[in-house]
């Protein structure tokens, strides 16, 4: 496990509710370390992939009506991870010691989050979930081979927009961007009221003066609002969370959620959202150094990199060491 | 003349072993065969006479290359026993372990195939010596729930080799020429670090014993090629069908073997969660300490 207290004690997303079915066995990575995820009577649980008997994945296992089944030798684990049954010693307890590492998992936006460590916080808030008005429309898993902090900063980026989403979601002729505030408190980081000239910020191909407002929620996760410059009855919320699988490989999971626009199907507001999530992948994968710099004096920084600022300086003060220099 | 280049292996007691490298029903002829052992690449042969040589290669040579006899400057030891060929990279011990049954004239003794697998040789030796993965890893063939129970077995340690005795267990299908589901007595050898054996009585003559070996061969600390051996009193199945059972068996244990963590050994008792029906292998995890084994484990903090 990445020694990493910061992330170590957060919660991340390891895989949709829905991939983990009643009786399925999915394996999953996070922080170099190897879980198995699995679920019986509709709770769903996160373990170490490990059997303590042989060193042997019990996500190669199954369950049954006992619990989670090992694949080598039959040891039985029920859902507190605690050996019940050894097959080869049927009338004998099983050793105090035979049982796996067990950690929290919650289920929240359709997602399974695990922590590896003792959170000081709960999931992050995402207000938009639960108001029916809103559709919902989940992006990826997007696999990229960067590092999680690299990759929430190209989220929070929206001066990349006339290059790299050329015709979605900005111009050339319109790269200029304007001021904007950015409030760093307790709970992560705010920037509001930033404009940009956008072709088509919704799939729906309007082009309009958009307004968008960020917020860094955890080291790993951001949110975005989107609204029409003049009006913000019309919104585009999104949540992207980080999964970091290792210091340099990450997962993408990215919430689309929209009040208006209905006549879109979520198909196309999906493919519209992965048209733009395909473009930055490269461009982050390219980055170099791979890890991202919050030592300041690292990069090149103009007035509108505000918030990244904002966010490396953040990432600096909680301590976080993994993915950054 | 007798290699004088030091092996790359630091682990003195394996460097010293006779490894099998390839069945001799498999050597081709005039050609460089290559392999690896012990993390060094190594070319071996048999010339038309059917005299075999090995030798250290100091780079990959493409396929089916004459072996060109003024390029053998150190031939290593080898040895011919048993349908395989064996090859030592440093100081040899003058005799392979005795098998005297493989003598017998009216005993079928085969290469029953060989199968290459990401794990350590002792990660691989252990698993033979297993009873009680075979109702979940070899489900319907040598075993089935719920007869999973492993019953108390004997473990010596003769001459420094491992014994193990009156290994009792329910097996549904113990060879090809086996009918009948039964409970059935095994007898497992580990004659050298990374080669075991398997006896049992024979379908044919209960007095006698069917043998089934596994010889590891280490190309590195964690990726093995593992020669099966059989040697059986069987009249009636085909070479194909023996071999073939052999190696759906152990096809079985490959997805195990390689994703087990970690690759290599432990031989700290604590380091896993040992039980009784673990016997042979504790027993096999401290003969590789008592002997000073480092390769392809985890030895025990001193």
């Amino acid at each position: 496990m990445i020694d990493d207290p910061v992330l170590v004690n957060d919660w991340h997303v390891v895989a949709r509710s829905t991939d983990v079915a009643e009786s399925a066995v999915v394996s999953a990575r996070l922080l170099d370390e190897d879980l198995v995820l699995w679920r019986r009577n509709g709770e769903a649980m996160a373990w170490r992939d490990l059997c303590p008997h042989r060193g042997t994945r019990l996500s190669l296992g199954q369950v049954d009506e006992r619990g989670l089944v090992c694949p080598y030798h039959g040891w039985t684990y029920d859902q507190t991870g605690t050996c019940v049954r050894i097959p080869s010693r049927p009338d004998t307890t099983p050793p105090a010691r035979a049982c796996t590492e067990v950690y929290l998992v919650r289920e929240r936006y359709g997602l399974i989050w695990v922590s590896l460590g003792d959170p000081k916080q709960d999931i992050p808030p995402f207000r938009e979930w639960d108001d029916p008005s809103f559709r919902h429309v989940l992006g990826g898993p997007y696999r990229i081979a960067a590092a999680g902090p690299r990759i929430i900063e190209n989220f929070l980026d929206f001066t990349h927009f006339p290059f790299v989403h050329e015709g979605i979601l900005g111009t050339r002729d319109s790269a200029e961007a304007t001021d904007y505030e950015v409030e760093v408190g307790p709970d992560g980081i705010t920037a509001r009221e930033i404009y940009t000239w956008t072709p088509d910020p919704d799939g729906s191909g309007q082009a309009q003066m958009a307004k968008w407002l960020y917020r860094v929620l955890r080291p790993l996760t951001a949110y975005i609002e989107l609204t029409p410059a003049d009006s913000s009855s019309e919104r585009y919320v999104m949540l992207f969370s980080v999964t970091p699988v290792s210091e340099s490989e990450s997962i993408g999971w990215m919430w689309n959620l929209m009040d208006y626009n209905h006549q879109m199907s979520d198909e196309d507001l999906l493919a519209y959202a992965d048209e733009i999530v395909f473009q930055d992948i490269p461009i982050i994968e390219s980055q170099r150094p791979e890890l991202l710099p919050i030592d300041l004096q690292a990069d090149v920084h103009v007035k509108p990199d505000a918030i990244s600022i904002a966010y490396r300086r953040w990432l600096k003060e909680l301590g976080l060491s993994t993915g950054t220099l | 003349m007798v290699s004088v280049t030091q092996p790359v292996c630091t682990d003195p007691v394996i460097a010293n072993q006779w490894h099998a490298v390839c069945a001799t029903d498999e050597v081709r002829c005039s050609v460089v065969n290559q392999t690896l052992l012990l993390d060094e690449k190594i070319g071996f042969t048999v010339t038309p006479e059917g005299e075999y040589m090995a030798w250290r290669l100091s780079a990959a040579v493409p396929p089916n290359q004459a072996v060109d006899p003024a390029q053998i400057h150190e031939p290593l030891p080898i040895k011919v026993e048993y349908g395989f060929l064996w090859v030592c990279l440093g100081d040899p011990p003058e005799h392979l372990f005795a098998m005297p049954e493989f003598d017998d004239p009216d005993r079928r003794n085969m290469n029953a195939g060989t199968l290459t697998v990401a794990t350590s040789a002792p990660r691989a030796v252990e698993n033979f010596l297993d009873l009680g993965h075979f109702p979940y890893v070899h489900e319907g063939l040598l075993g089935i729930e719920p007869f999973t129970e492993v019953v108390d077995y004997d473990v010596e340690v003769v001459d420094g080799e491992i014994l193990a005795s009156r290994c009792d267990f329910y097996v549904p299908k113990v060879g090809m020429n086996f009918d009948e589901p039964g409970m059935t007595r095994y007898r497992y050898r580990v004659p050298s670090p990374f080669c075991v054996m398997l006896y049992y009585d024979s379908a044919l003559d209960p007095s006698r014993e069917d043998i089934v070996g596994v010889w590891v061969q280490p190309m590195t600390a964690e990726l093995v090629r593992a020669h099966n051996y059989m040697g059986v009193l069987d009249e009636t199945s085909t070479d194909n069908d023996i071999k073939r059972y052999q190696l759906e068996i152990f096809a079985q244990d490959k997805p195990i073997l390689e994703n087990q963590y970690p690759k290599r050994l432990p031989l700290d008792p604590r380091a896993e969660t040992p039980i009784r029906a673990d016997k042979s292998g504790m027993a096999y995890r401290h003969l590789l300490s008592d002997l000073g084994v480092t390769y392809g484990v985890i030895p025990k903090r001193s």
